[in-house]
């Protein structure tokens, strides 16, 4: 299903986005202070992600737009990375 | 040729085929990923259980490389290959994961790197040592050296004229990690002062007279000491709990499962980025509103774990 309409983004969406981004900021300092230790990067990776699929449901529903398809597609780009992730930190 | 322009489309640009959402965003597609990639990280896992010795890509020889590399930059001579710094090396990495510490002194008793050399059986008149842990590649760690200034100093300290290297993987902390250690020396040559520098701790005992410091001189009964102590530390070494070392520059390490996961990962990670940004664009162009994630959080998120990426690859120096 396709239609077609002009997308303004509101005040809401902004500081979502904006939360998401510092959120994002504070991971990857962590990752800087947790250097050469695998296993607390991989814990800060794995909240990070969690929080990025949280982030995905609430801000969905916010917007009215949450379906499971939404949902599925923040599980599925999140479990990427952590897989990813887990790979290269060998825990 | 068309057929691939064709698959590519489909996988990146929004359009009536793909139900106006790029085929790399879909559920079916992202599942497939998530297969490959656990495809991918079990043979990785595999891989580096049955050769413990290439878990990362740092290599002896790139090491010696990158630091005379760094030291003909400076306009200053080579260090030349000793492998008794590289044994002394090896015990000292050796000694850290026995013991379980992480310092240039042993905590217990204050064991300083400066006994490892002698031990070793190598007579100093200069003598250094740089650690590092956690790194993945070669050009990290000397980059990491090399970005610290009294690291920095040890490496392009121009009395130096050898070095020796440890590489060796390991449990510390409860961790499986990998330990470089990089001592420099200049052998003693005559009654000369010994000086020893530790970095980090900035340590740099000057001036100490040699005759308070330095070995005997050598006769056959003390090289024979001292031949029996290295053979001595051998036996320790494989009896130990040590999975793997490097202590010789020719290393030649064809395929290295670090540096293809590594590679492996940004790949997969850019692509999806990049047909994320394909389809904001283009939907954004047609004004195509639907019922999907939204691509602004998905590029920001993977920029995120790219860059995520990049600093798990590096480690920890003193």
């Amino acid at each position: 299903m396709m239609y077609k309409r002009e997308h303004r983004y509101t005040t809401h969406e902004v500081i979502e986005y904006l939360l998401l981004a510092i959120s994002g900021g504070a991971f990857l300092l962590f990752l800087s202070i947790f250097k050469g230790q695998h296993m607390k990067q991989f814990i800060v990776s794995a909240l990070f992600i969690l929080y990025y699929i949280l982030w995905g449901i609430i801000h969905h529903m916010r917007d009215q737009t949450l379906h499971l398809k939404v949902v599925l597609e923040y599980i599925l780009i999140g479990g990427l990375a952590l897989i990813l992730l887990q790979m290269l930190l060998s825990v | 040729m068309n057929k691939i322009l064709s698959l590519l489309h489909h996988l990146a640009v929004p359009s009536e085929r793909n139900n106006f959402r790029a085929k790399g965003l879909h559920i079916d597609f992202l599942t497939g990923m998530i297969a490959v990639a656990l495809l991918m990280a079990f043979f990785v896992n595999q891989q580096k259980t049955a050769i413990l010795g290439y878990a990362t890509d740092i290599t002896i020889e790139k090491l010696f490389e990158k630091t005379n590399e760094q030291r003909t930059s400076k306009g200053l001579s080579t260090l030349k290959y000793n492998d008794l710094l590289a044994r002394a090396a090896q015990n000292k990495a050796q000694d850290m994961l026995s013991n379980n510490y992480w310092a240039h002194y042993r905590p217990s008793d204050g064991k300083a790197p400066w006994s490892f050399i002698t031990e070793s059986g190598y007579k100093y008149e200069y003598a250094g040592e740089n650690l590092a842990q956690g790194f993945m590649f070669s050009d990290g760690v000397v980059q990491a050296w090399m970005q610290s200034p009294t690291h920095a100093a040890n490496i392009v300290r121009p009395e130096y004229n050898e070095v020796g290297f440890a590489v060796m993987n390991g449990v510390l902390n409860g961790e499986e990690i990998t330990l470089v250690v990089q001592m420099f020396g200049k052998e003693l040559s005559q009654a000369n002062p010994i000086v020893r520098t530790a970095q980090a701790e900035e340590i740099n005992e000057k001036l100490k007279p040699a005759s308070k410091l330095s070995p005997p001189p050598p006769s056959p009964s003390s090289m024979q000491e001292k031949n029996d102590l290295a053979e001595k530390t051998i036996q320790n070494y494989y009896s130990g709990n040590i999975a793997i070392n490097q202590t010789k520059p020719a290393q030649n390490v064809i395929f290295n499962i670090d540096k293809v996961s590594f590679s492996s990962t940004l790949v997969i990670l850019l692509i999806l980025t990049l047909i994320i940004v394909i389809d904001f664009i283009v939907a954004r162009r047609l004004n195509i509103i639907r019922i999907s994630g939204k691509n602004i959080a998905h590029f920001l998120f993977l920029v995120i774990i790219i860059v995520g990426v990049l600093i798990i690859t590096k480690g920890l120096i003193i």
